[in-house]
Formats: structure tokens, sequence, C-alpha cells
């Protein structure tokens, strides 16, 4: 189990990784913290002719705050938002992140990778969805950003030309926003996590991993929640629109059925923690 | 011979483990580390496909390759390699072909199909990408159904059929009385139980994987094959034998093992690739199995399905067993062949006094890696049926499950017991375990608990499972009638340098069972030395002398341990003559002097004193100057302080115990949390109680493992777990409150009084939690939904959930 | 199966030759010691430490980051070093197991520990452990608080298949209360 040659590019400006993207497109994958990567290159799962390492790039590695929230470079660590500025800016980032892999690879792996990778299942798209980010892309032919909802178009496969770096992820942090996430899983198989919330303007969002081929938004929470005679059957009418999002994949532990009962058991839980959303049943 | 006192300072004491500093350092050296000058990397090329011919191989490219040494087929190697043989060869048992590399056809996903050796592993990996095979798929033998029905394919043609091995209990024994007929026990049985029970194909996952390194000397043909095995000397045989080298030209080494179960009990291709190409390319050779071959390529275990049916009595006295069983033993079979599937049902009756007995066993060929041995070799299998069914049996005599058991286990008194399928069981007191259990507050505390909890409407259940285990397996003159090639016997050498310091040499292995300190523990007890200047060598063939079986059948600290005193005895007995004619006084006056610690008085050397005076003792170091200067010495005695102990057990040696789960269930998740493990266990004379305890602990979280979490699925012939997100073994999060308790029934059987533990841990936790869950489930789900598979996977508890709801609702 | 991305435009598919991957120089400290060689950028950091630093106690056990036996410190923060390379390593710091103890031979609180509670059996895994654990008690130093059930779930990051994981957790919490116990000394 080891990686395939390839050669490796360390640029340290965005612009030189660009050139690299723009030169060798489909041939070149890009590096950053790795635990995604290096792992599909020990199994020799994708054979790229290079490796572009965005370690080198200062710009990525800021975390800044801006007018409407927050924005993390690309190369910024999981365990740096957990315990840092954006942590605290957005602190449903911290509830999912403590699910995302082990301190280890969370000292590792990147906020922009995890974005990038696409895994259907994997937490942080879910947060990014239902908080209405967007991801900036920059390619030779300058930038870009795409809402979240549009980002992702399959398992594993973005919007992203082959020439485009990810360089940052975008969250707006209106006031008054409140968010709980929720995960439920079998030893990480059939994973579904959710996240709740309202960003500040009362209407309830909800946005899931691990349903279907990507994360995705409960596009009528607000509707389900609000037609309904009382706060708990409003939490079981939205628990039930999200398990209607499963389908089938190839998770041998995760049948519909069971991610079906799983998303309920989470959406379910998650609800309950939004402040003020269903008063009698908020966990105390 | 003046008796020494075995027993006193260390042995029975948690002496801390001698690994300790070395493997906290990161100093271990396991066979990845060990590393030769120009040393090359070999890897293997493994069929993608479960049942294939093979077409064509080019292995042109993947030659041209820069820093490629050899490309080498199966065809290729066919005349240079011969078959193996066979550590278990059952009676009647059929093989495959038995080389290390298949030639034209593949039955499992992962079996050899070409090797390549180049100069490290990645460019070897490179070379393996370009190695072409044109296979012609063949139809998938997907599991034991499909192998057995009519018109199935044959795996291997010449046998006609895809059954490789039957075995059937009792034995019938011209000349000797017919054995109690099951069937008629059955017909007069006030209540029949029968049940089908499913363990699933699982694996060990040694957090060291499998590696070989091989050292090539110019001189030669002579090999030194450093590899992570449990067995040096099979290792050896079986090299010779393949490669057609003589024994004594190789030498084999164990370094540190990192964990093995007895997966690294049987022999390997790879072990014997990597000698072959050693000789061939005249440089060091070396493999290190990675991760994700290791799921197709290491031996798995279990994979068995029984239909077990008991008769009972009006008292719920067993009158008859009768099982049958089928093995899912993979393409062919291992170096221990069906081994695991002979034992379950030569110890299917476990620690019960069952008068009849019908047991037929069925291995069968599928398209699957080929079974191997791990922990508890077929006794889980046995277990966890027989456990499962009592409980079922209980529910419906109406009796208390624990009773049950009490009615049924052989009697105090009934020791040595034979039982129907011939086994002598040596030892026990299987009662008094129980009521120890009873009494264990723990055990009570849990009770109370899930009262509690099912009052305020959790799914909480209580289980319980008792055992016995075969170990010090097992005399030499019983192996051939059950078709073992090797005896059962051990070997310790032991030496007592110039110095008076002393040497030991055993021939069993470490693994991480900590015989490093408990044979130092019994070395320094027997010679009366301290412990630090005992130092025990293992592992290798140069030094160790041969050894009849493996480190496994938890034979160490009875036959290994066994050995050790024979030897020590015979070193005791020389040094106390020679001590006798430096004193100048009769032999049977002299005894020994045990070292005295160093705390407050000064310390006391070992040494031999004339017993009744106040002479000047002789040290071991004078003892040992005189042996060796040889000059001195009483009359016709030879110079040196090295004598062999051998040790050949003239019976079984059964280790015992009772384990009870407090189990939850999560009624939305269907996950089981295990909350507590009340273990009691007997392994006789405990060497070291520490190091028992940590045996008993691993094994049941690995036995927890396969009730709940761990299998090796398979779809038509291809294997859905290949990594460790996949193949579910447990984690520091799932660790239940332990609660452990033990008591000491010493076997006859072995110098020590000692059984083994090693496998204790995984036999019964299974069946024990599971019957947990069962617990949980309701009292009436037993009827309803009863449990009959492991892993208990969380889907599998909701539909029993729903089951068990829906017959409450309508009853 | 566990599959990565199969849709994945880098499957492999290229037609055009692959550029010789050069080898280039590499200097990374290890235990404070600087190790240069030359790797080819593909070379696992895991592989130079155990070939070219020639320190074979972090092992390998999964390649895939999931068991741990390869963890190492990078830069003082815990990494599984089968899934970073040497080159991403150049110039940085790594502390391996052999770096735990002091220099002049003492073992660490945690390393006294594991032999104390036993918390190994066939060692394997144990320098993972012992790095892990290392992280933890560094946290705790910087005033971190850790209950029983904080601590199993940080050591969930590594795999054990001996000891059933009690000796190494009773270990860990050994070690944390005897440096709790000696700051405690030191601020009276």
């Amino acid at each position: 189990m080891r990686p395939p040659p390839f050669d490796y590019l360390e640029p340290t400006t965005v612009a030189e990784a660009c050139a690299e993207l723009d030169r060798h497109r489909d041939r070149c994958a890009v590096l950053a913290g790795g635990q995604s990567l290096v792992a599909q290159l020990n199994a020799r799962l994708i054979r790229p002719d290079f490796v572009l390492s965005i370690a080198r790039i200062p710009e990525l590695a800021a975390v800044e705050a801006t007018d409407a929230g927050i924005r993390i470079g690309a190369a910024v660590t999981q365990r740096e938002v957990q315990r840092g500025l954006a942590g605290d800016t957005v602190p449903v980032l911290r509830e999912a992140l403590e699910r995302v892999g082990h301190v280890p690879t969370r000292n590792r792996g990147t906020v922009g990778g995890s974005i990038a990778f696409a895994d259907p299942t994997a937490e942080l798209p879910a947060v990014l969805l239902a908080l209405g980010g967007t991801v900036v892309l920059r390619s030779a032919g300058g930038e870009r950003t795409v809402p979240a909802g549009e980002f992702w178009l399959g398992p594993f496969r973005t919007g992203m030309r082959p020439d485009e770096l990810l360089v940052a992820v975008s969250i707006p942090v209106p006031a008054g926003g409140v968010w709980a996430f929720e995960q439920r899983h079998f030893r990480r198989h059939a994973k579904v996590s959710v996240v709740a919330g309202t960003a500040g303007d009362g209407i309830l969002t909800v946005a899931a991993a691990g349903l279907t081929d990507t994360a995705v938004l409960l596009p009528d929470a607000a509707a389900r929640f609000s037609s309904c005679a009382s706060p708990s059957e409003g939490i079981a009418a939205v628990a039930a629109g999200v398990a209607d999002l499963v389908t089938p994949n190839a998770d041998h532990y995760g049948s519909p059925a069971y991610r079906r009962r799983l998303a309920v058991a989470a959406t379910e839980a998650a609800l309950r923690r939004v402040p003020g959303l269903a008063p009698e049943t908020e966990a105390a | 011979m003046s008796p020494t006192n075995g027993t006193s300072g260390y042995v029975g004491t948690g002496v801390r483990s001698r690994n300790g500093v070395r493997f906290v350092r990161g100093a271990g050296r396991y066979t990845d580390d060990v590393h030769l000058p120009r040393e090359a990397t070999l890897v293997v090329l493994r069929s993608p496909h479960p049942h294939a011919l093979i077409v064509g191989i080019d292995t042109s490219a993947a030659k041209a390759m820069d820093g490629v040494y050899a490309v080498t087929t199966g065809a290729e190697l066919f005349d240079h390699i011969g078959p193996q043989r066979y550590l278990w060869d059952l009676p009647g048992q059929r093989t495959g072909p038995g080389r290390p590399v298949a030639r034209d056809r593949v039955r499992h996903v992962g079996e050899p199909v070409a090797v390549v050796v180049a100069r490290d592993q990645y460019v070897a990996e490179d070379a393996l990408d370009a190695i072409v095979v044109e296979y012609e798929p063949l139809p998938v033998l997907a599991d034991v159904d499909a192998a057995l029905a009519d018109g199935a394919t044959l795996l291997h043609p010449d046998w006609g059929t895809n059954v490789q091995v039957e075995a059937a209990w009792p034995a019938v024994i011209p000349g000797l009385p017919e054995p109690p007929s099951a069937d008629a026990a059955l017909n007069a049985a006030h209540l029949i139980v029968e049940e089908t029970f499913t363990s699933a194909r699982i694996t060990a996952t040694s957090m060291e994987t499998r590696g070989v390194v091989c050292d090539y000397d110019p001189s030669g043909p002579s090999l030194t094959i450093y590899t992570s095995t449990q067995s040096p000397h099979q290792v050896r045989e079986g090299v010779g034998a393949m490669l057609g080298i003589p024994e004594h030209r190789i030498r084999v080494i164990a370094p540190d093992v990192g964990g093995a179960f007895g997966m690294k009990a049987v022999l390997y291709p790879e072990e014997v690739l990597v000698p072959y190409f050693a000789l061939a390319l005249r440089r060091p050779v070396r493999f290190a199995e990675q991760r994700d071959e290791s799921f197709v390529a290491s031996t798995p275990s279990r994979a068995q399905r029984m239909t077990l049916t008991l008769g009972f009595d009006t008292d719920g006295r067993i009158l008859g067993l009768r099982s049958r069983y089928t093995i899912d033993l993979g393409s062919a079979p291992s170096t221990c062949g069906a081994g695991t599937g002979w034992a379950t049902g030569a110890l299917l009756c476990g620690p019960y006094a069952i008068p009849a007995v019908d047991i037929r066993a069925t291995a069968v060929v599928t398209n699957k890696t080929p079974l191997g041995a791990y922990r508890g070799f077929g006794q889980p299998e046995a277990n966890f049926p027989m456990e499962r069914l009592l409980d079922i049996a209980a529910s419906k005599l109406g009796v208390d499950p624990v009773e049950l058991r009490r009615r049924n286990l052989i009697p105090a008194d009934g020791f040595p017991y034979t039982n129907a399928t011939g086994m002598l069981i040596d030892s026990g007191a299987y009662q008094n375990m129980l009521e120890l259990l009873e009494q264990r507050p723990a055990y009570v505390d849990a009770l109370r608990e899930r009262d509690e909890a099912r009052a305020a409407g959790r799914h909480v259940g209580v289980g319980m499972a008792f055992y016995n285990e075969c170990t010090n397996f097992g005399p030499s003159g019983v192996f051939p009638l059950i078709g073992i090639a090797t005896g059962g016997w051990d070997a310790t050498t032991i030496a007592v340098e110039p110095d008076g310091t002393v040497r030991v040499t055993s021939s069993q292995t470490p693994m991480g069972q900590g015989i490093e300190t408990s044979f130092a523990q019994l070395a320094a007890d027997r010679l009366g030395v301290g412990i630090d200047d005992v130092t025990i060598r293992f592992g290798d063939t140069a030094s160790s002398h041969y050894t009849a079986y493996a480190s496994g059948a938890s034979r160490s600290a009875g036959i290994g341990g066994s050995s050790l005193i024979v030897a020590a005895e015979a070193v005791l007995e020389k040094m106390r003559r020679i001590a006798a004619h430096l004193l100048e006084a009769d032999p049977d006056d002299v005894e020994l002097v045990r070292a005295a610690p160093e705390n407050g008085s000064a310390p006391t050397p070992p040494g031999f004193t004339v017993r009744g005076t106040s002479a000047e003792p002789v040290t071991f170091a004078q003892v040992a100057a005189a042996a060796y200067q040889g000059g001195g010495l009483p009359e016709g005695m030879a110079p040196g302080l090295e004598e062999l102990g051998t040790f050949d057990p003239v019976s079984l040696g059964f280790s015992y115990g009772v384990v009870a789960a407090l189990v939850e269930l999560d009624a939305v998740t269907g996950q089981t949390t295990v909350r507590k493990l009340i273990f009691g266990h007997d392994c006789g004379t405990q060497l070291n109680p520490r190091i028992v305890e940590q045996q008993v602990i691993g094994g049941a979280l690995q036995g927890q493992g396969a009730a709940l979490t761990e299998e090796l699925p398979y779809a038509d012939g291809l294997p859905l777990a290949g990594a460790f997100a996949d193949y579910l073994v447990p984690l520091a999060t799932e660790i239940p409150e332990l609660d452990l308790f033990h008591t000491e029934t010493p076997t006859p059987f072995t110098l020590n009084g000692a059984k083994g533990v090693g496998e204790s841990g995984v036999i019964a936790a299974p069946a024990a939690i599971v019957n947990a869950i069962q617990d949980a489930l309701g009292p009436e789900s037993t009827t309803s939904a009863p449990i009959t598979a492991i892993p208990v996977l969380p889907e599998r508890i909701l539909q029993a959930l729903t089951t068990a709801r829906t017959t409450e609702e309508t009853t | 199966m566990t599959t990565g991305p199969n849709t994945n435009p880098l499957n492999g598919s290229s037609p055009t030759p692959k550029l010789e991957a050069k080898p280039r120089a590499v200097t990374v400290t290890v235990n404070g010691d600087p190790v240069v060689a030359l790797v080819e950028p593909r070379t696992l950091l895991v592989d130079f430490l155990r070939e070219k630093a020639q320190l074979t106690g972090t092992h390998t056990g999964c390649h895939q980051g999931w068991c741990g036996a390869c963890t190492v410190l990078l830069d003082g923060s815990s990494t599984r070093s089968c899934l970073t390379f040497a080159v991403q390593a150049d110039s940085c710091e790594v502390t391996t197991v052999e770096g735990i103890e002091s220099g002049d031979g003492q073992l660490s609180s945690l390393q006294r520990a594991l032999i104390e509670h036993s918390g190994f059996q066939c060692g394997f895994c144990t320098p993972g452990f012992v790095v892990l654990g290392t992280e933890i008690l560094a946290e705790a130093a910087d005033g971190a608080t850790f209950s029983r059930d904080d601590l199993q779930r940080r050591l969930a990051a590594n795999i054990c298949r001996c000891t059933g994981y009690r000796g190494i957790l009773d270990a860990l919490e050994h070690a944390l209360a005897e440096q709790a116990a000696t700051s405690a000394e030191v601020a009276r």
C-alpha cells in the first residue's frame, strides 16, 4: 500500500497554484491535509501524475472575520477551526468537527479539503449547506463563488473545473443564528449527520449528510414544521421529511431502512436542541 | 533426589512484564524492523476473481521496469516449489494443489497469481500494476449451500465432491461396547429443542500483519528466515520440504511477534516464496503483508453453521445431543486443514455431562480464503450454539438458565471425566464456579440493574454462558489418531552460565502472552535464584530445541512450563551432585539454598549446603565454575551445566469459567452496549495472575467483537471488508466494566498444575452477550425472535424488537 | 467495501506517460536531530522515519489512517505518519516514540504508567498509544480536563487487539493524575 509515482508541486502563491492546475488539469490532485488523498493514493485508487500541495501558500492558511461572517482558508486545519476564531464564531462547526475523524486526523485534515472531497457522508458539507455558506474558487481566469447548494454534484464529485483551486469557504454569521448538530452512525457506517437551526430570521433550516449522493437541504423544513399543530408534531414531520431523502448507497451496514431510522433520530435530536424551537421538548 | 520447593517466590505473583521498557520505548524488534544489506522486497499479485482459469499472464512490462529483479508466475514456480504439507491431516481429508502460487486456476479472491521482487515496496507495487493477467471466470461457489447443491461446480474436480472432510462422533471402535444411542435418548426426551446457529467468518487482525525476511548466505545454500510466526520449527519443516533443502541448513527466527492469536500458526506461501527468491536472486528478500491484503491472505476462522438438538428429561437433565454442522472452509485446506471444525465436534459437550451424542461435521470448500486457526480454535463455534440453546431450553422448560447449567455441569466428584466424544476432562469444580458467580456482588447488582431498567422501559438484559476450554494440547500418542502430524510435547534447555546466572532457552514463542515473564518466574522459583539472574530466550530454531507443535492451543504455561521444570530439575540435580562433591558430602544430604532478596539484610546468593550443618554453602557460581572447569567433578560426570527437559502431557487440561454480561439495547439505533462483563475463570495454577487477567480481558473483548461487530461478509465470492473501516474491531469506547474473579483447580497432568488461559476470554463471551441481548429483548422473544447468529448487527436487533413487540401485542 | 471516488477524473485513465518523480532532499528534525535524506515525493513519512532515520519504533498497521500504529508528533501535533509524505515534513520537527523518553533515557510518566498498569501485550500498538497519550498529557498541562469518557473517545483514535484497552486507559488516567499532582505541588 504505497502510492504510485507522482511529481510534487509546492507553489507559494495561489496564482502559481492556478497556473499549475491550468497546465496539468485532470492529471493533478490537490493535497491539503491528505487524510483522504493519501489514503486513496496508498490504496492506488487514483493515479495522478502530479500532486500539488497548498501548504506553502500563506493566504490559504488564514481565518478572517468578514462583514458577513467568517472566511476560512482552504489550508486551515480542522483542529485550528475547532480551537480558534472560526469555532468561536460558528459554534456548530465545533460541534460537527468533534465528530470528524479523530484528533490526529483533524490535526492535518482541512475544512477546504473536506468540502472539496465531497464525501456524501461528510459532516462539514452539511454545516456549510445549512448555514448558507459559499465556496470560493480561483483559477487563472479569476475567482468565483459557488453557493454550497450548487457545489456538490454527486458522490466525490463537485462543480469544480479541473483548473480551479478551492481557496476558501465563507460562512455568513448573521445575528441571532442558532444551530444544532447531531449524528447517528454504526461504527462510522450508516452515518447520518443533521444540522438544524435558524439563521436568525426564524426560518427553520435543516441540512443533512449521509442520506444520499451529496449533502442536502430539506427543502420544505420550515413549512413542514409550522404546518403542524404542535412543536413535537412539527419535529416528527420534519424528521420524516429528512428520512424521505434517503436513497440507496453501497454501504454494507447502511441499508436505506436503517439510515432512515437514524435520520429520524438525528433530526429529532437536533431539532430538540435548537433553542426556542420546541420549548417543551428541549433537552435541559 | 531431594525435592525442591518449586512454588515459592515469583510464581503466583503479578510480576511486571519484562518487555515493558522495550515496548514503551519503541525498542521492540518485529520482523519488519529487521534489515539486511542489499535486501529486495517481495510482493504478491493476487487474484481479483473468486473463481477463474488463468488464461495467460504477461509479465514482460513488469520485468522491464527499473529496479525489478524478478517477476514470476505459478507455472514458472511449479517445478521448483513442492506442495505444502499439513499440520492437521484429518483422516480422509482432501487437499488442494497446495502450491504457494496458483498455476492454472484461482479459487479465491486474494489467491497468489504471481510474485514480484524489486528494490523496495514502492517499485514492487509499480511492477504489480504492470502485470497483465487474462482470466476466464468460472461459476462461483458463494457459500456452503451452493457448494453442496446438486450439480454444483467442483472446486477440485479430482475430488468428485466439494466436501473436504467429514468427521463424526462418537467414534465406533470395533471390539468396544457400542456408544449410547442419541436417537434413542432424544426419542425418550420430555422436551426437545433444536435451532440452527451461525458463527460468522472473522479474522484475527493482529496489529502486526505478517512478515518474512530471509538472509542469503553465499556459502549456502543455507537460509536464515525471520518470520512473524508462532511456530518457527513448523516453518522450518515446511520450507525444507517445499524447497527441497535439508533442515539442518535452515534457521528460522521469530523476532518480536506483534500479535498472532492463532492466525500465525499455519505455514503461509510467503514463508516459502521469500527464501526461494533469496536463493534464486542471491540476495536477502523481505515481505511485509499489507493490511488490505491481510483480509484475503491471512487465514480467517469460525464460519460455521450448526443445527443443534438437545433432549431433556423432566428435570432438565440433558439426555442426548445431536449436531449437524458445516464449516465454510474456503477454497482449499490450509496447513491446519479443518482442525477447528474437528475441535468443535470433539469439544461440543463442553462442561456438561451428556450421555449420548450424534455429531457430524462437514467441511465444505467455497470460493473464499482458506480457514486457519484463531483464538478458541473451534470452541467458540461450539460454545455459542450450546449456550444459546440451553437458554432457549431453559425458557421452554420454565427453569432458570443458571439452574439449568447447574443440573447439567459435570459434578465436582466426576473428574477425571470421559465425555461422550471420548475427551478426558481432567479436573474442575464447575458448580462451585457457578455459585461464585451467583454470589458475586457485581452479578447481583447487574440483575437488580436489569430489573430496575426493565421496569423503566429500557431494554436491558443479563445473560450468562459457561465454558470449558481444552488446553495443554496434547498427548503425542493421541495426535496421530486425529490426524495431527506432529507430537504434542515441548522442550526447554536450561544452562547455568559459568558465573552462576541462568539462561533458559524455551521452544515456545512469545506473541504478547507474556511467557518471557512467566517463564522467568518459573525458572527463578525452581532454581532458587533471583528473577533478574534469569534470561529467557525464544523463537530461534538454532537455539530452541525442536518443539513438536506451535505456541498455540494454550500450551505454553502447562506444557512449555512443565518442560522448563524438567530441565530445571535436571540442572539442579547435577548441581547438587557437584556441590556434594565440593562439600565432600553425600548428595542426599545436600540441599538448595534459595537466593534471598536484597531487602534489609545482605542478599543471599543461591547455593547448596549440607543439611543440618553450619558449613559454608557453595554458591551457584562456584558450582558452575567447577562444572565448566571440568577437572574436579564426580567420577563419570561430564563437564558443563546445560540440561534439556521435555514434557509430553499424559492428557489435556481443561480450563473453565463462566461469563455474565449486562447489556443495553438502543431501541432506536438497535445498537448494543455491553455495560458489564463478569468473568469467573479457572486455569489451574496461575504463574502470573496479572498476565492471566490480561489474557482474559483481551480475549473477552475479542469475543465481544465477534458477538457484535466483526464479520467478513462476501457477495458471490467478492469480499466486502478490506480495511478497518469495514472490519469492525472493538475500540476504546466500547469496553465494558469488568469484574474478574478466579479459582485455581490445578491439573494433575502438568508439573506446575497450570492449564492454559490464552483462549479462555473469547470462548464464552459471545454466547453470554447474545444471551443477554435475548434477555433484553424480553422473555417472549426467545420463542418469537430467537437470536441465532453472530454478529448481532443493529438491524437484527431492530427486527427482533419489532417481532417481540408484535408478539406481545397479539398475545 | 470501502472504495474511493470512482467518478474522479484522476482515475488512471490518462494516456500521457508519467514524468519521472524527481527525488529531492528533505531535512526533518527527528527527536531533535536533523535527518537529511533523498526521498521521492511519494515516500511516506513513516518510511522515512523507519528507513532513513532508522527509527523503527513507529509502526504501520493499515496505511489508511485507521489504526494509529504510525502516530508521531509533527510540529507537536499527533499525526498519522502513514498519511503524510516526507516532503510535507521538510523543515518540520517530528517526535517519534523514541523521542518521548528524556535525553538520558528516563521514561516518561505515561511510559512508566503503561508498564505499571499492563497497558500492552504484544507491544506493536504501544508506540502509537505512547505518542497519542503524550499529546493528551500536553493538553492537560495546558489546562484541559478529561473525564474517563473523554479519554476513551481520544484513545478510540488507535486500535489495540491484545489488551482490551483497560490497561491503556488506566495508565493514561494515572499519568494525568500524577501530572496534576506534580504541578499542584510545584504551584505551592
